[in-house]
């Protein structure tokens, strides 16, 4: 981790269903960004459709093991989302939020300029940043608009009434 | 894998003004000449009272039969009538445009006596043709493989129809990719290049004769990936020429008192003459125009230097160095990362074009090793290779990534981006969507594809409704997924996790020949 936190322990699992990023990019947890991107060109050569396109069968599994490894490599190389997902933050459905891994970019930057200090244990980094994402969630800020009810961020679709409702 | 298809796979470059086509074989890249011994074809159809012409054959006798010679069919493939730069188009066009169905824009020309309306990718079908028979004719065997490129920035539509277009010309197209990572692939390939270990940055400038590209892309493991896209729908030779044409008929009207400006066939015989001359300008420092009986009886002799052709044409030079800068902004590079910059594209040959992109890569030795008008065709060929299971091949990899950002139209109209622009492809995104009104009976899925900040100012490629139960607004959790596949096929899925309903609907459709 680029930030003053002790060494990368794993934040868990990023999401539903979905195993460690690491494992399946096949590096270490320390791994560095070159090596982070290495892995995963080499993965991409393997599994790409482009190289089973003869293959139809086969097609369709390395398309999904594509995307697996493309979604994990997405979260990896980017500073901010990489810390969340080590913290055990990061939440696939939410990281189109750009503005919080902005956030979390902005914050490390910080934390590099005063890397001087007496590093913070990860424990403590963890405390940290639950409690900017607690304090995000009921005000509603960000996106702006009105939060749902149950107070997770959401995407609105555009009001459409219609006269009656549609039977598939 | 699969061993080696029974018969090869071509790539097609596809281009504004000219066409190119190559194969694998011998275990490396043949670009084929056309019957004249041309190695790229004029992507011109002509029409007349008893045949038609294609390629070398339509551009030689446009100039005696301009209303029915058509090229730049590509500036209308995927278009509407009513957008802008088609409006702005077909002032240029000695050939006429009408409105069709569904606002398509639709060709007139006369064909044996008889008229005729044509869509654009009917036309660039024609052409198609002409190089697939091309490569038939070379290789001795059937074609039916190929990989055809569009400019980066095209859209889903003018994808689709190039991809029709290969359909009705009896193609298998297997994969559409854009023209500089089909330049980038190409040079891939290039000694240099494969010898530089670890990160490999390239910029792709794709000036060509109707539509400007600049694209960064790295390599890593073999891997290319893009960075970054920009470029510009009309920007390219074309323009150059217009340039040229419309100082001529200014000359030739303070020469003579007479507006050449509405005579179709007096414009077509000058703006053939400015593109030889343009030509020759690149390697010599003036050129002369001599056009006999160019208006009536009136014959026309003029010359014209490097540095007027260049003055004429400065603000459209800059607008490319321009572009080139904006596009290593996207990609987060500085001009020193940058290890080699590729020239694509015929335009990239103007010495004034190679001089300011030098000076902003502090005097770096740009790369020419393929022939600029060859290098988009030379890596469409080297991606059809990869997709047959080529042994020889195997080192390199394209990851292709989306021209446009996909999204869905959400609360009060604003653009939701789910996949972004220059994403990798294939890919996969989901998000939940809930409703704004108490007891809404169904969510509107509109999927746009676009950079407008609202969607009304993008692309809408599909719509679809889904129905939920009645509950209060924010309360129904809707997942909707976007998927990509390799050939930029989306799939659009909406799901309500407390009911189990599911709905599906894929947003961009291609036909598939069976064979």
């Amino acid at each position: 981790m680029d930030g003053g936190g002790s060494g990368n322990a794993s934040g868990g699992s990023g999401g539903a269903s979905t195993c460690c990023y690491y494992a399946l990019l096949g590096i270490r947890k320390n791994a560095s960004a070159t090596d982070i991107r290495a892995a995963y060109r080499r993965l991409a050569m393997k599994w790409h459709p482009d190289r089973w396109a003869s293959d139809p069968g086969a097609a369709g599994e390395a398309n999904q093991r594509f995307q697996r490894i493309q979604e994990a490599y997405s979260v990896l190389s980017d500073k901010g989302k990489k810390a969340m997902y080590d913290a055990g933050l990061f939440d696939p459905l939410d990281d189109d939020d750009q503005d919080f891994s902005d956030f979390m970019q902005e914050m490390l930057v910080m934390m590099d300029s005063v890397k001087n200090e007496k590093p913070d244990t990860l424990e403590d980094l963890q405390k940290m940043l639950e409690d900017i994402v607690k304090g995000d969630g009921g005000g509603g800020s960000g996106a702006g608009g009105r939060a749902p009810t149950d107070g997770a961020r959401r995407t609105r679709v555009a009001p459409y009434p219609q006269p009656q409702r549609a039977r598939r | 894998m699969a061993g080696k298809r029974r018969h090869p796979a071509i790539g097609i470059d596809l281009g504004t003004t000219y066409s190119c086509i190559g194969v694998w074989q011998n275990d490396r890249v043949e670009i084929i000449a056309n019957d004249q011994g041309n190695r790229t074809t004029p992507s011109y159809v002509a029409f007349t009272g008893s045949r038609r012409l294609i390629g070398d054959a339509a551009k030689n006798q446009a100039e005696m039969n301009p209303s029915n010679t058509i090229f730049d069919s590509k500036r209308l493939i995927g278009r509407r009538f009513s957008d802008a730069s088609v409006q702005s188009d077909i002032k240029h066009w000695p050939f006429k445009v009408i409105s069709g169905p569904d606002d398509k824009p639709l060709i007139v020309v006369q064909y044996r006596g008889v008229e005729h309306q044509f869509a654009a990718e009917e036309i660039s079908s024609m052409v198609l043709v002409k190089m697939r028979e091309t490569a038939e004719a070379y290789l001795g065997t059937t074609i039916r493989d190929a990989v055809v490129t569009v400019p980066a920035c095209s859209t889903d539509l003018q994808r689709q129809a190039t991809w029709n277009a290969g359909v009705l010309a009896s193609l298998n197209v297997m994969r559409i990719i854009p023209e500089p990572t089909a330049a980038a692939l190409a040079y891939g390939l290039d000694r240099k290049s494969a010898q530089v270990q670890g990160l490999y940055n390239v910029l792709v400038f794709d000036l060509g004769g109707g539509t400007f590209d600049v694209s960064v892309l790295d390599k890593v493991e073999g891997v290319f990936e893009v960075l970054a896209t920009a470029g510009a729908a009309h920007l390219g030779g074309e323009d150059f020429d217009n340039r040229m044409v419309n100082h001529f008929v200014q000359e030739f009207k303070r020469k003579t008192k007479e507006d050449i400006s509405g005579n179709p066939r007096a414009l077509r015989r000058l703006r053939t003459a400015c593109e030889r001359a343009k030509r020759t300008l690149s390697s010599t420092l003036e050129a002369t125009i001599e056009i006999d009986c160019l208006y009536e009886d009136i014959n026309f002799y003029s010359t014209i230097t490097r540095a007027r052709f260049e003055e004429l044409n400065m603000d459209l030079f800059r607008k490319c160095i321009d572009i080139v800068e904006d596009c290593l902004s996207d990609a987060k590079m500085d001009v020193g990362s940058v290890h080699d910059v590729v020239l694509v594209g015929g335009s990239s040959r103007i010495p004034k074009v190679q001089q300011f992109l030098q000076e902003l890569f502090n005097g770096k030795k740009l790369f020419k090793s393929i022939n600029p008008d060859e290098a988009v065709a030379y890596g469409a060929t080297i991606q059809a290779a990869i997709m047959s299971g080529e042994d020889e091949i195997q080192d390199y990899l394209m990851n292709d990534a989306t021209p446009l950002s996909l999204g869905l139209a959400t609360d009060g109209g604003v653009m939701t981006v789910l996949i972004p622009k220059n994403a990798t492809i294939p890919t996969r995104k989901e998000v939940v969507l809930s409703t704004d009104s108490d007891n809404q009976p169904c969510i509107r899925i509109q999927v746009y594809e676009g950079e407008g900040a609202m969607a009304r100012d993008n692309n809408l490629l599909g719509e679809f409704e889904f129905s939920i139960p009645p509950a209060p607004k924010g309360v129904p959790q809707i997942t909707i997924t976007f998927h990509i596949d390799a050939d930029c096929i989306l799939d659009v899925a909406a799901e309500d996790k407390t009911t189990g309903e599911k709905m599906r609907k894929t947003i961009t459709k291609r036909f598939r020949l069976k064979h």
